[in-house]
């Protein structure tokens, strides 16, 4: 088994694979994304995006590793690689956990896998990963645009006033915003916090799931002001980690989901997913 | 008798068999890629061989495709154990 780095001159070999492993989406929705994750990438200075895997001479899976600096929420900034669209093809299944390890052997790193499937989940515990949530909430949101506003105010991020938010929030909302989110200034109690969400469709309906939000409480607090931007802007549900419906009494527990695995302690309880699949891979 | 460097693996691999009633294998028969033994029995060899026989399984030169059948296990501890030597 050997691996090679996915760079801008791999990208057909790269979207081949993507396409055959994850047929539904079209080959040109892969290599769209993939030349966005491409462009970020050299942006940052990184050299590859991931990586494809060959045994006795011919392509036999894929790998993507999106590499970012967590800084949001934290006290100390995280390098983190999220990995996704994990694929081996037929026959070279038995490989994933001697890829794993190869992917996620820097201990430094904060490695995340968002999207394993039922079998990889087992294997990233066996290679190091910790589940960190079960599940995931579905709120749908015409029951949710009924919440009262309290303090909550959405601001859109070109109508973030100067010196609103921290110079470093104000670029990830940019930045996440030029890649297709919603990213939105949310203020609540006085205090603008910033909130991004990805979108996606489940079963034909258009929806988002939750980027980047200071925590669980805070998505709570401003529901109602969330729920009717996004709604206004055709999404029909909010989706975020977790199977805890405290808090959210018109959300259904969607136990399938994947749940969130990392191979670090989460500092604190902030909903952090910038840069990651989710991103650079949304529905057309 | 000579003693296999892969004994207690070998113990392994016949006790995952057994346990999904799969009958035994031969030296040269292949575990994996047949799809015989799946990914997670892999992960359970792979993780024995990095903590029981010192492994690095991060290490380039370590091709997965040693450990697909018993023999080329057995060829590649013994060489491992020789060069330890």
């Amino acid at each position: 088994m050997k691996l090679r780095p996915i760079h801008s001159g791999e990208t057909d070999a790269a979207v081949t694979l993507l396409a055959e492993g994850f047929a539904d989406r079209s080959p040109e929705a892969w290599r769209a994304g993939l030349e966005r994750l491409l462009a970020y990438a050299s942006h940052i200075g990184e050299p590859s995006v991931g990586q494809i895997v060959s045994a006795r001479g011919a392509d036999a899976g894929i790998c993507l590793t999106i590499p970012s600096t967590r800084t949001a929420y934290t006290g100390t900034p995280q390098k983190v690689v999220n990995l996704g669209a994990f694929y081996l093809r037929p026959g070279h299944e038995w490989m994933a956990a001697l890829l794993m390890r190869r992917l996620a052997a820097d201990a430094a790193i904060d490695y995340t896998d968002l999207t394993a499937s039922p079998s990889m989940r087992e294997i990233n515990r066996n290679v190091g990963f910790e589940d960190r949530s079960h599940g995931a909430l579905v709120i749908p949101l015409p029951a949710a645009a009924f919440r009262p506003g309290r303090s909550a105010r959405i601001l859109r991020v070109h109508d973030i006033p100067t010196g609103r938010i921290s110079d470093g929030h104000r670029r990830l909302l940019d930045e996440h915003a030029t890649l297709g989110c919603v990213a939105l200034g949310v203020e609540l109690d006085g205090i603008c916090h910033p909130l991004i969400c990805a979108r996606l469709r489940r079963r034909g309906l258009p929806g988002a799931q939750i980027v980047l939000a200071r925590d669980r409480q805070f998505i709570r607090a401003a529901l109602g002001p969330i729920a009717r931007h996004l709604l206004a802007r055709g999404l029909t549900f909010l989706m975020l980690p977790g199977d805890d419906r405290q808090g959210f009494p018109e959300a259904v527990v969607w136990a399938q989901s994947a749940p969130v695995q990392t191979t670090r302690q989460p500092e604190g309880d902030a909903l952090d997913f910038t840069f990651s699949e989710a991103v650079f891979f949304q529905p057309g | 008798m000579t003693q296999l460097a892969s004994a207690r693996l070998r113990e392994t691999i016949f006790a995952v068999m057994a346990d999904r009633g799969l009958p035994p294998v031969g030296e040269h028969e292949a575990l994996f890629s047949t799809g015989r033994l799946d990914s997670l029995a892999a992960t359970e060899v792979l993780t024995m061989l990095e903590t029981d026989y010192g492994i690095d399984l991060a290490d380039e030169d370590f091709d997965i495709l040693q450990i697909d059948t018993l023999h080329d296990l057995e060829m590649m501890l013994s060489m491992r154990v020789r060069v330890a030597a």
